[in-house]
């Protein structure tokens, strides 16, 4: 290429990249005024009393978001310009219904937040190209499959509300399959993007059906197998589900064949018969679902109360910290969407969907744009997550799907939640800012 | 605190949130149209197109290749090379196709047909094998028309 061209381009990369900061400073700064304004209303509704920490909450949110900012600013600068904002938002509502249920919680919320833009912060600095994660992609899937089989260990292990999914290190419990999820998608784009052309093809005959040499799956299919058993051994029911459709998704994508997606179906119709039938919690749980009101004060109890909690929220809720509280069990964690959806009415709980939807429509455009295919993977992967795991836990608490109990990103409390999603949020950045500075560039045989 | 005062606080602040929400949407427009001819942009003259490899489809698209045809360098031009069921290409004499020009490997990659389709492989190259101006990765589908670079020499799939 020419040297004028360069310099041209570089001016417009540098001319979208400064579009897009200044964009994400705006919506920042409205998110950020959103939050408070929430955080002071509930503690209104709920002492009549402006809450005595409104100046240290102000200055730590602000300090949070502008340093989220400049970061990204100095060293993502092209990255897209939505992500962050809406997760911001999500966050900081997520916060102040947690801080409005449970004192105690809101506290270690507030650290894993800032632990949770610590670890945004070091993500994006330390991944300087995506190119880099693809070349340890059977690193990562060795650590996805080795962090799935850690709550195992009898040791470090620990079993809390009928899953096995803990781990404690000293004082600290952390859901290493949070972690997991990251690194075998990350595994899957890079095995995908290296093989796909073979995958696409059908070259093995089985009776009448052609299908892909079946030794090209088998890495895959191993990483696939192992995480959905660990996952079912451990009573993990939600997230072996999301694990399942992102599976399934990025393979349909990575070949381009529509089959994988009627054969990913089949497997899970397969897959849930059998479940129900060997497990007597998976049918509790249908059971539950389909009608939670021949137990209301038992095991239908938590959805029946979040259906009221839904009901009462009515149009426009009944007001930040005046809704009942205390009433549905892990309310700060799989229920907080009933939460919010009874203090913000229909009104505050469709502007949540919103951000999901806004953040997964983000997160694909930023694999449209993406040039080179493992990134473009690895940002459907990564959307896909997000926008399936709101799904899977939204659709329980409304009575849409079976309740699997797995937090809500961003907005639930829970540590490892939190800071797996900020770094995956980083990951979705990298991605979206190496797009932007390629695009100018065509690729060239010499 | 009197209720009515919470209720239109309350409905401000639900304002407040679609009102972040229609900021969010406008950033979304601004990103998907193509932005107005600018006069920066209007400044910079079209990048010229670069020489790219043109992938020429030829008409029975989707058949199985059966040969490979020098295209460059110009003075091996139309060498043919029947495709069998596995064929190296490279510098080296035991090649089953000696190229013996700038920039290619001693074996440099592999072209191979199986189940009635052909695909191309690197063989760790220190230039890499281009298929259609996209370097190989892993193992490629090679139809009829397509071409591969290989150091300076570019063959057709025919």
């Amino acid at each position: 290429m020419t040297v004028p061209t360069r310099a041209a381009s570089e001016d417009a990369v540098a001319l979208v990249s400064g579009r897009r900061r200044t964009t994400e400073l705006g919506l920042l700064i409205l998110a950020f005024i959103v939050i408070v304004g929430l955080y002071a209303l509930a503690s209104l509704g709920r002492n009549a009393s402006v809450p005595a920490n409104i100046g240290p909450f102000l200055a730590a949110v602000l300090a949070l978001v502008l340093v989220a900012h400049l970061v990204v600013r100095r060293v993502a600068p092209a990255a897209d310009a939505l992500l962050l904002p809406l997760a911001a938002l999500l966050n900081g509502m997520g916060y102040v219904f947690i801080a409005r249920l449970n004192d105690d919680l809101a506290g270690l919320q507030a650290a894993w937040t800032a632990a949770g833009i610590t670890c945004f912060v070091l993500t994006l600095v330390l991944v300087r190209d995506i190119k880099v994660l693809q070349r340890y992609r059977y690193t990562f899937g060795l650590i996805g499959v080795l962090l799935l089989l850690m709550p195992l260990l009898p040791v470090f292990g620990n079993e809390i509300n009928g899953s096995r999914i803990w781990v404690s290190l000293g004082p600290v419990g952390f859901q290493p399959g949070e972690f997991a999820k990251i690194a075998l998608a990350i595994f899957f784009a890079g095995y995908l993007q290296e093989n796909r052309e073979l995958l696409s093809v059908a070259t093995f005959r089985l009776g009448p059906l052609s299908i892909p040499d079946p030794k090209h799956f088998a890495p895959i299919l191993l990483a696939w197998g192992v995480a959905l058993a660990v996952m079912i051994f451990q009573r993990d029911l939600g997230s072996a589900l999301l694990f399942f459709v992102l599976f399934v998704v990025m393979l349909w994508v990575a070949t381009g064949r529509a089959a994988y997606l009627v054969a990913g179906f089949i497997l899970f119709a397969a897959g849930a018969a059998l479940a129900y039938r060997q497990f007597s919690h998976v049918q509790q749980r249908v059971e539950i679902w389909l009608d939670p009101w021949t137990d209301p004060q038992g095991v239908g109890y938590q959805i029946v109360q979040s259906v009221y909690a839904l009901s009462w929220g009515g149009v426009v809720g009944t007001g930040p910290g005046l809704g009942i509280s205390g009433r549905i069990p892990f309310e700060e964690t799989d229920f907080i969407f009933a939460i919010i959806a009874e203090e913000l009415g229909l009104l505050g709980s469709t502007a949540v969907l919103c951000a999901f939807l806004l953040m997964v429509g983000s997160g694909l455009r930023i694999a449209r744009r993406c040039s080179d295919s493992f990134g473009s993977l690895l940002a459907v992967g990564l959307t896909t997550l997000i926008g399936v795991q709101a799904f899977i836990i939204v659709g329980g608490v409304i009575r849409l799907l079976p309740l699997t109990g797995i937090t809500l990103p961003f907005v639930s409390y829970g540590g490892s939640s939190l800071v797996a999603n900020y770094v995956l949020l980083a990951l979705l950045l990298r991605i979206s800012d190496g797009a932007s500075r390629r695009v100018p560039q065509p690729v060239l045989a010499r | 605190m009197p209720e009515q005062l919470l209720t239109v606080l309350k409905l401000c602040l639900l304002a407040l949130l679609y009102l972040f929400f229609l900021r969010v949407l406008r950033a979304v427009w601004a990103e998907v149209t193509p932005p107005k001819v600018a006069p920066e942009s209007a400044a910079v003259p079209p990048p010229s197109k670069p020489p790219k490899i043109k992938s020429v489809r030829s008409s029975k698209k989707g058949s199985v290749p059966t040969k490979l045809t020098v295209v460059e360098p110009v003075a091996r031009a139309g060498s043919d090379y029947p495709l069998g069921e596995d064929l190296t290409l490279g510098r080296a004499p035991g090649c089953s196709v000696v190229l013996d020009e700038q920039y290619v490997s001693q074996v440099h990659s592999r072209v191979f047909q199986r189940d009635s389709s052909v695909f191309v492989e690197d063989l760790g190259s220190t230039n890499g094998t281009w298929l259609n101006g996209v370097r190989a990765v892993g193992q490629m589908h090679a139809r009829p028309g397509d071409r591969i670079q290989i150091g300076n020499v570019i063959l057709e799939f025919r």
